[in-house]
């Protein structure tokens, strides 16, 4: 006799392949992700609740948040932690799927989950603002200047991000808008669009096999899932735990701190930025940038889908490992051993 | 149950959680997991918590309610709960400027603000104070009464290159001044940012009108206008600049006049900031100094004597050059203390000449018509005996000057040569702060100071260049760089103190 | 009998381009509506003139920080003019320093008329333009100039102003 299907039930195939469900297939970092922008929606939701953005008031509340609400200090610690594992989560998903060829014969969920990184970077700048202390108020100071280096664009979106000529209650109130409704949209959008697209390209990449291992994906799938978000969710529990948001003095224009550094997901560029503006600011993200949309065309070998560091494509895999090493080793430099005046310095 | 009290004092409501844990206004002490509380409020009518709420006079961040962030130990510490004598610091956020009872610390601290010349360098909003300095209209926002009391005990802790002199307060007089800057904060509680511009306005026109009466003889007008706060004159010491006593004897009207007008002009890089004064009171403060002039000169005085009247102020009494008022000078003073090797260099004639006629651009007056020939003598045997400890004839002869080229080097190769060896020291500007000039004392000269320059011939620059000059870190060349070069780089220099060596007399 | 699909009348036809051509103005439209919503805060220029300082208080020569408006002051006798302390690089405020302006943030030094000494920045300190107005300075906040702009303040023979009128 059949059961009678769900809504959950229907968002997933009803037959997937055993091999997608060893760990070290996918190491469950699509989940990873989804498990963090839940947990983002759930306490962000929940932060909504108390916040004001209005500069004079922003940084009582957050104070109101941190200090005289129950629980107050564990969410804003979650909303933090999540936001930042996010990133590196979402990192780590495209290097599984560039790494294992996974993208190749699905050009658009490539460019859907590109898409979603770059929502993921935007989402976290635009919450970083939110707390108007010292740090956020430089953070946009930098950040805002170096998307002034675009060539053509720069200016319009510095003032787009802005709201104006200079960072004003515009700026939070924009901040405000994007990171709470107009990137949630798109991200409900998107995050949409790109499980669609892995039900339509057939699941899971995986490498050719003679007979395939089907495996029904109830109850399998669903435990599996099941098991990778509730590692997710201990994880960031767990972090809660020994991390705590940080939160620095009341946001002052005339006194800079020294130095100032973009949020870390940027100090990269802000890194590359003091050796050239343009090349560091402009020609490299834009060359990273065009490296990965345009990774499924470049790539001419074989479909490998599904293996690890396949031969065929160790030249695109090569690059994509220059890549990463070479940006971290940037956020390293700028995060780590840069002080005053941005003048080298060993932090030991 | 959290307290959630709305006062609105600024036009925007603040909320506060304090009697939560501090319920009717209560001290508390904390032991282990429970608050116990101790002695009430003090009376505080004609003001009470119902009208002002508790931030307005105790600070403190009022929507937090943890131990840190609610008592304001963040940062700077500029919200930090201010109890006890310090409250004072708060009354004048919403008092106006007069004498007030519980307040008399606060109204002290205004009051040494301005005798003590603060407001020659740093303004605050309503006492139209000079722009040489930071702006203090707003410092109580941003600094703690601690950190305000550190920047005035200890200016050049933070930051290092501070040209703020350490003045000779006493620890009780530096708290009554910060109680009254911490109550110079950005949001005022008393007045619309409107009333605030009337009311700037109108004290910058009185201001511009300069003294009311202007006093007539004496040291009267020097001590109106502040000079005193930090020069001497006969008994009366500010402890920070020269000795004012013989200066309009020693350097003529037109000097002091120029000073006045343009401090930097003559002294290259000093300090003294720009006052604001009629004609009136130039004229008055000019006859002062010169009136004290007329009452005679050193002569015949004791050597010994002499040097500590008017030698020890800058080269101290040790003679190594860190006088009480070194700091402040933007020349070090000559070290004569373990400094052989110096005075072994430098012909005779120079060191009378320096005594006698001054050193222009630095702060070295010329002692001559003051001291008379056979003072001056007498000092220097003096000198030499007490503090060089080396015969006054015996000079070192071996060290031969750097042939001049017949070509100069092309530009850009100089100042590819200066930024390599010289800016480090004396800055890519040649002002002689470059990156590492606080590591030096005395600090790296200053290469735009025109009249030092114009007093100087090639010849001493290169040998300066070349040989190094002994007791301070300019190191000898010679062996680092070619004779070209180093004549080079004397052209150089010319350029960057708009100076030649044709004006100077041969040395 | 259903007429097949491509065979279509006059009359429909046209209905269907009108049809068309109304959505397409419509999308148009809309699209220019919000796309200048979405923009006008480029539009919206904070440029004005303030009143910064009486003219007596300036000292005669010098430079002068206003860090609550981000400009500084110089004067060279009768000349006045106005420099931006926002560093070029990333826009934070330069500290004035003996000749010039230094920069906490990076490093950047400026010249003392804003000439870029050493990097990061690429791009001297902009001016703004000054006018004398009333025995006060104002200087036109917002706008920056690319070249250098000098008021020319008339004072008379005499050194100092004799009971200067403020206001």
């Amino acid at each position: 006799m059949e059961k009678r299907r769900h809504f959950f039930q229907h968002l997933h195939p009803p037959m997937i392949r055993r091999r997608t469900l060893h760990p070290l297939s996918t190491m469950g970092l699509g989940i990873l992700c989804l498990a963090c922008f839940l947990v983002l929606a759930a306490t962000g939701l929940t932060l909504l609740l108390y916040y004001v953005p209005y500069p004079e008031v922003a940084y009582d509340r957050i104070l109101h948040i941190v200090t005289a609400l129950r629980y107050g200090r564990l969410l804003r610690t979650l909303h933090y932690l999540a936001a930042n594992v996010l990133i590196v989560a979402g990192i780590l998903h495209l290097a599984r799927v560039f790494w294992t060829g996974s993208y190749q014969g699905r050009g658009m969920n490539w460019t859907y989950g590109l898409l979603l990184l770059g929502l993921i970077f935007l989402s976290n700048f635009t919450g970083y603002i939110l707390p108007w202390d010292q740090t956020s108020y430089w953070a946009v100071k930098v950040g805002s200047s170096l998307a002034e280096y675009f060539p053509g664009i720069g200016p319009s979106l510095k003032s787009f991000l802005l709201g104006g000529e200079d960072i004003s209650q515009e700026t939070l109130l924009r901040s405000f808008a994007l990171h709470v409704a107009i990137l949630p949209f798109l991200w409900g959008l998107l995050i949409s669009l790109h499980f669609w697209r892995i039900r339509r390209d057939g699941g899971l990449a995986a490498p050719e096999e003679e007979r395939p291992e089907r495996l029904a994906s109830a109850p399998w799938l669903f435990r599996a899932e099941m098991a990778a978000g509730l590692l997710a969710l201990a994880f960031l529990l767990l972090l809660a735990l020994f991390l705590e948001a940080p939160l620095s003095s009341r946001a002052d224009p005339l006194h800079p701190p020294n130095p100032a550094k973009a949020p870390w997901y940027f100090v990269g560029i802000q890194e590359m930025v003091s050796y050239s503006a343009t090349w560091g600011g402009v020609v490299i993200p834009a060359l990273i940038g065009l490296f990965l949309f345009l990774a499924p065309v470049l790539d001419r070998a074989k479909p490998t889908a599904g293996r690890w560091f396949a031969r065929e494509r160790r030249v695109l895999n090569f690059i994509f490992m220059m890549v990463i090493l070479s940006q971290g080793f940037m956020i390293l430099i700028g995060q780590w051993f840069r002080g005053e005046n941005w003048v080298f310095k060993i932090p030991w | 149950m959290i307290a959630d009290i709305s006062i609105n004092l600024s036009g925007i409501p603040s909320r506060e959680h304090c009697l939560t844990c501090h319920p009717q206004g209560r001290a508390v002490r904390v032991s282990g997991r429970d608050l116990l509380l101790q002695k009430s409020h003090p009376p505080i009518s004609p003001h009470s918590i119902d009208d002002l709420g508790c931030t307005a006079c105790h600070l403190g961040e009022g929507m937090a309610r943890d131990l840190v962030i609610s008592h304001g130990r963040l940062g700077n510490e500029a919200r930090k709960v201010l109890a006890g004598q310090d409250l004072q610091a708060s009354c004048y956020r919403c008092h106006d400027l007069k004498p007030l009872p519980g307040a008399e610390k606060a109204w002290q601290g205004f009051q040494l603000f301005s005798t003590n010349a603060c407001d020659a360098c740093h303004n605050v909003d309503g006492l139209a104070g000079g722009r040489y300095g930071p702006d203090l209209s707003a410092i109580g926002s941003f600094l703690g009464l601690k950190q305000i009391q550190k920047a005035i005990e200890d200016p050049k802790a933070d930051p290092k290159n501070s040209i703020m002199p350490k003045f000779s307060l006493s620890p009780e007089q530096i708290q009554a001044i910060s109680y009254f800057l911490k109550s110079r904060t950005s949001k005022s509680l008393h007045e619309t940012p409107m009333i605030k511009k009337v009311r700037m306005k109108e004290q910058a026109r009185i201001r511009g009108k300069g003294l009311e009466k202007v006093p007539e003889g004496g040291k009267a007008i020097l001590r109106e206008k502040k000079c005193l706060a930090c020069h001497k004159f006969g008994e009366e010491d500010g402890q920070i600049a020269p000795d004012l006593t013989h200066m309009a004897f020693m350097r003529g009207e037109d000097y002091i006049k120029t000073f006045l007008y343009t401090p930097g002009k003559e002294i290259p890089g000093a300090i003294m900031p720009w006052i604001r004064m009629t004609q009136e009171e130039e004229k008055r403060i000019v006859h002062s100094l010169q009136e004290r002039g007329k009452e005679g000169r050193l002569h015949g005085t004791d050597a010994k004597r002499l040097y500590m009247m008017i030698c020890q102020r800058c080269h101290a009494a040790q003679g190594d050059g860190l006088g009480t008022i070194q700091p402040n000078l933007a020349n070090f003073p000559r070290a004569f203390w373990k400094n052989q090797e110096f005075f072994k260099r430098i012909p005779d004639e120079r060191i009378v000449k320096s005594i006698g006629k001054g050193i222009p651009g630095t702060s070295m007056p010329p002692f001559g018509e003051l001291l008379g020939h056979e003072g001056v003598d007498s000092l220097i045997h003096l000198i030499f005996h007490e503090f060089i400890r080396i015969k006054r004839s015996e000079k070192r002869s071996d060290l031969t000057l750097p042939t001049p080229p017949a070509e100069m080097l092309p530009r850009d190769k100089t100042e590819k040569d200066f930024g390599k060896y010289c800016s480090s020291c004396h800055g890519v500007a040649g002002n002689g702060k470059g990156p590492e000039y606080l590591k030096y004392l005395p600090r790296p000269r200053d290469l735009t100071n025109g009249p030092f320059f114009r007093s100087i011939t090639d010849d001493r620059i290169a040998r300066a260049i070349s040989d190094g000059v002994p007791g301070t870190g300019m190191g000898p060349f010679r062996d680092k760089i070619s004779p070209e070069t180093i004549w080079s780089l004397v052209n150089r220099i010319r350029e960057l103190s708009g100076s030649d060596g044709k004006t100077a007399e041969s040395n | 009998m259903e007429k097949p699909l491509n065979q279509i009348n006059r009359r429909q036809f046209f209905f269907q381009a009108a049809l068309w051509a109304g959505l397409g103005v419509l999308g148009t439209t809309l699209a220019w509506i919000f796309g200048d919503l979405w923009s006008a805060a480029g539009r919206f220029s904070s440029a004005r003139w303030v009143p910064v300082t009486p003219v007596n208080q300036l000292p005669l020569e010098g430079v002068i920080p206003f860090p609550e408006y981000r400009i500084a002051l110089f004067r060279a006798g009768q000349k006045i003019g106005a420099i931006s302390l926002e560093c070029t690089h990333l826009g934070c405020l330069v500290n004035v320093v003996d000749r010039g302006f230094f920069c906490p943030c990076h490093g950047s030094y400026f010249g003392p008329l804003g000439q870029v000494y050493s990097g990061p920045a690429t791009l001297p300190l902009p001016w703004h333009r000054v006018m004398d107005r009333g025995g006060w300075i104002w200087v036109h906040l917002g706008k920056k100039l690319g070249s250098r702009q000098w008021l020319e303040v008339k004072q008379g023979e005499k050194k100092f102003e004799k009971g200067m009128e403020g206001v």
